[in-house]
């Protein structure tokens, strides 16, 4: 056991076990939607309150199908309730309409209470024995006639006629039982208790279901138990399958698994330390760990599998590549814990601690695994990753093609300017179905006769305030009746007034008047019960209306945070916010999940825009610091992009939108895109851009990680949930983008040979060419001085940023010279100061031959040119890369040297003549250099004819060298001037031109120098004057090290 | 509101003994007889005499009047004692004056005109729909149908007792209990068939 000889790794795993114990033995699971969504969202708040203020802790409501007609739900209802009555675990069954009719005296005496005044005195004056004894004497003629049994009934009932007459007709058929406990239920365990025991009585096949607080507490947390169990379960198996799919074997799945437990457990943790719950979105966190957490762990498990197992480097690049994707991923994750939705929030947290946990068994605990017993994988992955890199390769250019015209098609898509056709923000996609408890409430809602009321929660310090303000609300809806809206909310000040003019001996006078007109407590008991308690609260008994407060309790009342009243606007269910906003200056609370959409939808969006570019941020910082390249975190960008336009137009193709739930996969699927370039654009810069060797270690891996985070995605789809079902599927569609275009579209658009010779560069092959020159002499006369220099010194920069093993050669070279000024910004500098000199050709080519002298500024050394020019034999003009040094030759030219310029061959013969021809303008010779002895001699024919002959010493083309030192390393220095000098018997002149601040430059002739054969041989000679034109060139290096321009590795070892 | 269903139970026409339940074949077919009777009637007039009664009401409130059918669409309650208070059918529209108040109509689907409708459906001869339990009895010229709905609504009637004339198939009695105890009787009398109405009687009054 590898990991228990690791104390370290043994203590850490016990950590994590002991934590995610833990926290698997107390977390809780939320089971309701409302607690995930923003809390301080208006409506958040009235639909929790109202739900609280409307439903009971003990009752569960029998409702049947709303589906069946009136004779088979009074049917059902009555066999129901006969079968539950029996039951020993129940207390009682009733009706809405019953539990109102036992104490509707009472709650007419609390709404009567709270009435206008003058309709109080109305009645007060009503039950005063004469009034009474005189509408007791008109009853028979209302009971006579055309009467109906529902004008009897509410005689019966109010033979007073106290009550409003209504316009009502209609009766309805009892709408569904209230079950309540014979004892009260104090826990989970007692609810789940009672639940399968009302649950077994009910008749109906299923035409009758259960809802309430104890159904969904006992039945939904059960249900995501079982979920969450068959999910990952069956992610785990087909997961296994397609890991021995690609690798035969699964005793390293084994523990891949084992350890991925882990990580399960420390997101576990996290959310027992954090939040102490799960709720119906975060518990998803389990297979989105399982999907993306096991990439870590079959990455590793793929090098290990590997021939490359014993390369050190390899397992660097990976490891790092492993923790910097786990942090961009992670940092992803973690950005949600910044929004407002503690679903998002929660799953944040767990998923984002998950994913580093799963990065560090991986790195770490998975590692000490496969070193002691390491594993073999099958050749057969290997063929299939290098068919596959060939073919790519094959097809770079069509590849690249259709990948900017993938991203062209965005214009076409125009995901920013119609979301709608990506993003439908209605929750009721969220909502479960499938699930009894959820199907019964739904029912229950069909079954509400206000059901197209729009219901509002206002809030006040008291019921007065709360009436003033109702009346502003209740005036955004023309057509509205106020006045019967209004009479639901209690007031203070009346009740307080009405009560001081009751008579509290009313009950006493109205049973004496009831008895002497001969009525029994038929018809008498309503109205009395309304007395006695308006009689109570005159008295100021507290308990006068406690036998309604159930009821009360969902139209008005007062908690710890004031006043509340609840108010309906009818036919306002659709549109509960009223056109023009809500009324300012107070809050409102509606219970309106149609309400709830559009603050969802608008909070999201805004979020949506900072956390969006706050995560883009951070994932840009993040990939500059793990590829320490703008090129290549340029390259993890454009994939982002690619990544992005391919899975906008699959969902379009599937007819795929997001959700409010699925919005989350965003970040998700970025942190995916960024880990799988990461991965893909490391291993091409540790291999230089070998597609082959890449594909040897990722491709595998990456497919498989791919497929399982599809599986670990598509597996919560089982549960039938359509927010899963949804959810699941973008998962999948932008994992497939993810995967496609990391492994298939970026190699495209990675240069192969990055860290070869710049020659070997496509942007050096396409540019140095003829063309090339011809575009920057076009360039300056269309754009002018500034444009040039503008565009030319930009075009230095880009290359250097793009170029970073170019910029790391030169800056190599840089530090042999000043390791002071060997700094990124100087090498940045040096490549834009050769860009511009390239455009001088174009300065130079619109301006008069002569004016080549107007851009020399200071001469130094010139002496030395007269002396050899005097001499009659020629001169060797030695010089390095070092500023314009193209220019000395015209200048000198034009000061009457006759010039004869050395060249190598350029990359194309056109070139090579068109550069000849550019010199031939002021008169300057070319002679180009090849290893034969013909171009020799021609160099030496043009000497004998007094020819000045200019010469690069720094950069040898053949093997004819001498080792110089510079101040800090040693480079090559060619022994050519030296020895065509000694066979022209003339003198060699070491020349620099450097560019001053001015913009004008400086030419510096260094010394004279005569070589002479030395009797110490040929070789001796030509290394001491070579040596010697070494020091007279090397100060002017260290002197101008930004125009010192050698583009590959100079140093020797 | 159930009170029509109440007259649905007017099909069930029985032949028997006093106090003596028929079988079940019997009654049916007598209730066949009873609606093909029905089918005959041009017409029908009679006189009606309506009692309440409740338990703690002090004393029964009677109410009197006359029915008029004429088919296949018209009919009228109209009562005579409280004078003024009618109740009519004519085609799809329900006219009504309750308790001395103000003409009401409305369309023949309204919760208020379900009785009505159902007795003319009655008297057209339709058998009813609803689902009811059914005992029937003799008793001497008469027969008792006792019909009570399989589920009985908040205000629909728990249960309707009906006394038919044994020869001439005509209903004599028709008592309605309600859900909290209080009774509907009807006692038909002065029973016409196929004789020409008074002119006018089915103009709006």
């Amino acid at each position: 056991m590898a990991l228990l000889r690791s104390l370290p790794a043994t203590l850490f795993l016990a950590a994590l076990l002991a934590a995610g114990t833990w926290a698997a033995l107390t977390v809780r699971f939320d089971t309701e939607l409302l607690p995930v969504l923003p809390p301080e969202l208006p409506s958040v708040r009235g639909i929790g309150e109202y739900a609280r203020l409307a439903e009971g802790e003990n009752e569960i409501y029998a409702v049947p199908d709303p589906a069946l007609s009136d004779p088979e739900r009074v049917r059902i209802l009555a066999e129901t309730r006969q079968a539950l009555s029996g039951l020993d675990s129940v207390g009682s069954v009733s009706t809405p309409a019953e539990e109102f009719a036992a104490n509707a005296g009472v709650f007419a005496a609390w709404m009567l209470a709270h009435a206008d005044p003058q309709a109080f005195a109305t009645v007060r004056e009503a039950v005063s024995p004469a009034q009474a004894r005189e509408r007791l004497a008109s009853l028979p003629s209302l009971l006579a006639g055309a009467t109906d049994p529902l004008t009897i009934a509410r005689r019966q009932i109010d033979p007073l006629g106290l009550l409003p007459e209504t316009n009502d007709d209609e009766t309805t058929a009892p709408e569904f039982l209230i079950v309540r406990p014979s004892e009260e239920l104090s826990g989970s365990a007692d609810d789940a208790v009672f639940v399968e025991s009302v649950r077994a009585a009910l008749p109906g096949d299923g035409k009758i279901l259960l809802a309430g607080r104890p159904v969904f507490n006992a039945d939904i947390s059960r249900q995501m138990r079982r979920d969450l169990l068959l999910t990952v379960g069956f992610a785990a198996m087909l997961l296994a399958g397609a890991f021995w799919a690609f690798y035969r074997t699964l005793r390293p799945l084994g523990w891949i698994m084992f350890l991925q437990l882990f990580a399960l457990l420390a997101g576990l943790a996290a959310a027992g330390v954090f939040f102490g719950s799960l709720n119906v979105i975060s518990i998803g966190f389990a297979s989105i760990l399982l999907g993306v957490g096991m990439d870590y762990s079959i990455l590793v498990y793929h090098h290990f599998a590997s021939p490359q197992r014993g390369d050190r480097g390899t397992w660097r690049t990976l490891r790092r590549a492993i923790w910097f994707s786990a942090g961009v991923t992670a940092s992803a994750f973690y950005f949600l814990a910044l929004t407002s939705f503690p679903a998002l929030q929660q799953l944040g947290i767990l998923v984002g601690t998950g994913l580093l946990a799963s990065a560090l068994l991986a790195t770490w605990q998975l590692r000490l695994v496969l070193e002691a017993r390491p594993p073999a994988a099958p050749l057969e992955i290997f063929r299939a990753s290098r068919g596959a890199a060939a073919f790519v390769r094959r097809h770079r250019g069509l590849l690249a093609g259709a990948a900017v015209l993938l991203l062209l098609s965005l214009a076409w898509l125009r995901p920013w300017t119609e979301p709608s056709a990506f993003y439908q923000p209605s929750l009721e996609r969220l909502r479960p179905v499938g699930t009894a408890a959820y199907t019964a409430q739904q029912w229950l809602q069909d079954l509400d006769p206000a059901a197209n009321d729009a219901v509002y929660v206002l809030r006040g310090a008291d019921h007065d305030e709360i009436r003033a303000r109702a009346h502003g609300l209740l005036g955004k809806f023309p057509g509205t009746d106020e006045e019967s809206a209004l009479a639901r909310i209690p007031s203070e000040s009346r009740r307080q007034a009405n009560l001081r003019t009751w008579d509290a001996g009313s009950t006493a006078a109205l049973e004496n008047v009831f008895a002497e007109a001969g009525f029994g407590p038929e018809w008498t008991q309503s109205t009395l019960q309304f007395t006695a308690a308006l009689d109570a609260a005159a008295l100021g008994n507290a308990d006068a209306f406690a036998s309604v407060a159930p009821l009360i309790r969902t139209v008005a009342g007062r908690d710890a945070r004031g006043a509340y009243a609840v108010v309906r606007v009818p036919g306002a269910a659709e549109q509960p916010v009223p056109e023009g906003g809500w009324p300012a200056g107070f809050a409102i609370f509606p219970v309106s999940w149609v309400a709830l959409n559009g603050e969802v939808a608008a909070l999201a969006q805004r979020e949506f825009v900072h956390l969006g570019l706050a995560m883009l941020g951070a994932i840009i910082v993040l990939c500059m610091l793990a590829q320490r390249s703008p090129r290549l975190a340029t390259l993890n960008l454009l994939a982002l992009a690619l990544a992005g336009a391919l899975f906008l137009w699959l969902l379009r193709l599937t007819g795929t939108t997001f959700s409010p739930l699925s919005l989350i996969s965003l970040p998700l699927l970025v942190g995916l895109v960024v880990d799988y370039s990461l991965h893909v654009l490391m291993a091409l810069q540790h291999r230089d851009g070998d597609l082959t060797a890449t594909y040897d270690q990722l491709a595998a891996p990456i497919v498989l990680t791919g497929l399982s985070a599809c599986i670990g995605f598509g597996a919560p789809a089982l549960t039938g949930q359509p927010a899963l079902t949804n959810f699941g599927m973008v998962m999948d569609l932008g994992i497939a983008s993810a995967v496609f275009t990391c492994l298939v579209l970026l190699p495209a658009f990675f240069p192969r040979g990055t860290r070869g010779d710049y020659r070997q560069r496509g942007f050096y092959r396409f540019f140095y060419r003829r063309r090339g020159f011809e575009w920057i002499l076009l360039g300056w006369q269309l754009l002018g001085r500034r444009g040039a220099w503008l565009i030319s010194r930009s075009l230095g920069l880009f290359y250097a940023l793009t170029h970073p093993s170019t910029v790391h050669a030169v800056r190599d070279n840089m530090s042999m010279l000043d390791t002071g000024k060997a700094d990124f910004r100087s090498a940045c500098r040096l490549f834009m100061n050769q860009a511009e000199n390239f455009s001088t050709y174009g300065r130079l080519s619109v301006r008069p031959v002569s004016d080549v002298i107007d851009m020399l500024g200071f001469r130094q050394g010139f002496e030395y040119l007269q002396r050899a020019r005097d001499g009659g034999k020629g001169c060797l003009l030695v010089t390095g890369h070092l500023g314009f040094f193209e220019l000395g030759g015209l200048v000198m030219a034009q000061l009457g040297f006759p010039m004869t310029a050395l060249t190598l061959p350029e990359p194309s013969t056109a070139l090579t003549q068109w550069r000849a021809d550019f010199r031939a303008r002021w008169g300057v010779k070319t002679i180009v250099v090849g290893n034969d002895s013909f171009s020799v001699l021609e160099i030496v024919r043009s000497l004998h004819a007094g020819a000045f002959v200019a010469s690069l010493a720094d950069r040898p083309y053949d093997g004819n060298t001498v080792p110089v030192d510079l101040p800090h390393g040693r480079i090559s220095f060619s022994t050519g001037p030296v020895l065509l000098a000694l066979l022209a018997g003339c003198p060699i002149v070491p020349v620099g031109i450097t560019r001053q601040p001015d913009g004008l430059y400086h030419i510096e002739a260094r010394s004279y120098i005569m070589p002479r054969w030395q009797p110490e041989g040929k070789a001796a000679t030509l290394r001491c004057y070579t040596e010697e034109v070494a020091a007279a060139l090397v100060p002017l290096f260290v002197a101008y090290p930004e125009q010192w321009y050698h583009f590959a590795p100079l140093r020797l070892p | 509101m159930k009170l029509p269903a109440i007259l649905l139970i007017l099909p069930t026409l029985l032949h028997g003994t006093f106090a003596q339940e028929l079988p079940a074949r019997e009654a049916d077919e007598l209730e066949k007889r009873f609606f093909r009777a029905q089918q005959g009637h041009q017409t029908l007039t009679a006189a009606f005499t309506q009692t309440v009664t409740a338990a703690g009401l002090p004393t029964p409130v009677i109410s009197e009047g006359f029915l008029y059918y004429r088919a296949p669409d018209s009919l009228l309650v109209k009562y005579t004692s409280p004078a003024g208070d009618f109740l009519q059918l004519k085609g799809d529209r329900f006219t009504a004056r309750r308790s001395g108040g103000e003409i009401v109509t409305r369309p023949v689907e309204h919760p208020s005109a379900r009785a009505l409708a159902a007795l003319r459906d009655v008297l057209r001869g339709h058998p009813p729909a609803d689902e009811m339990t059914r005992r029937v009895t003799r008793e001497g010229a008469f027969f008792r149908v006792t019909l009570t709905p399989s589920f009985a609504g908040p205000a629909a009637p728990g249960m309707i007792e009906n006394l038919i004339h044994a020869k001439s198939l005509q209903l004599r009695s028709l008592g309605v209990s309600l859900p909290r105890g209080a009774v509907m009787t009807f006692d038909f009398r002065e029973i016409r068939t196929n004789r020409s109405l008074p002119a006018g009687v089915f103009s709006t009054p």
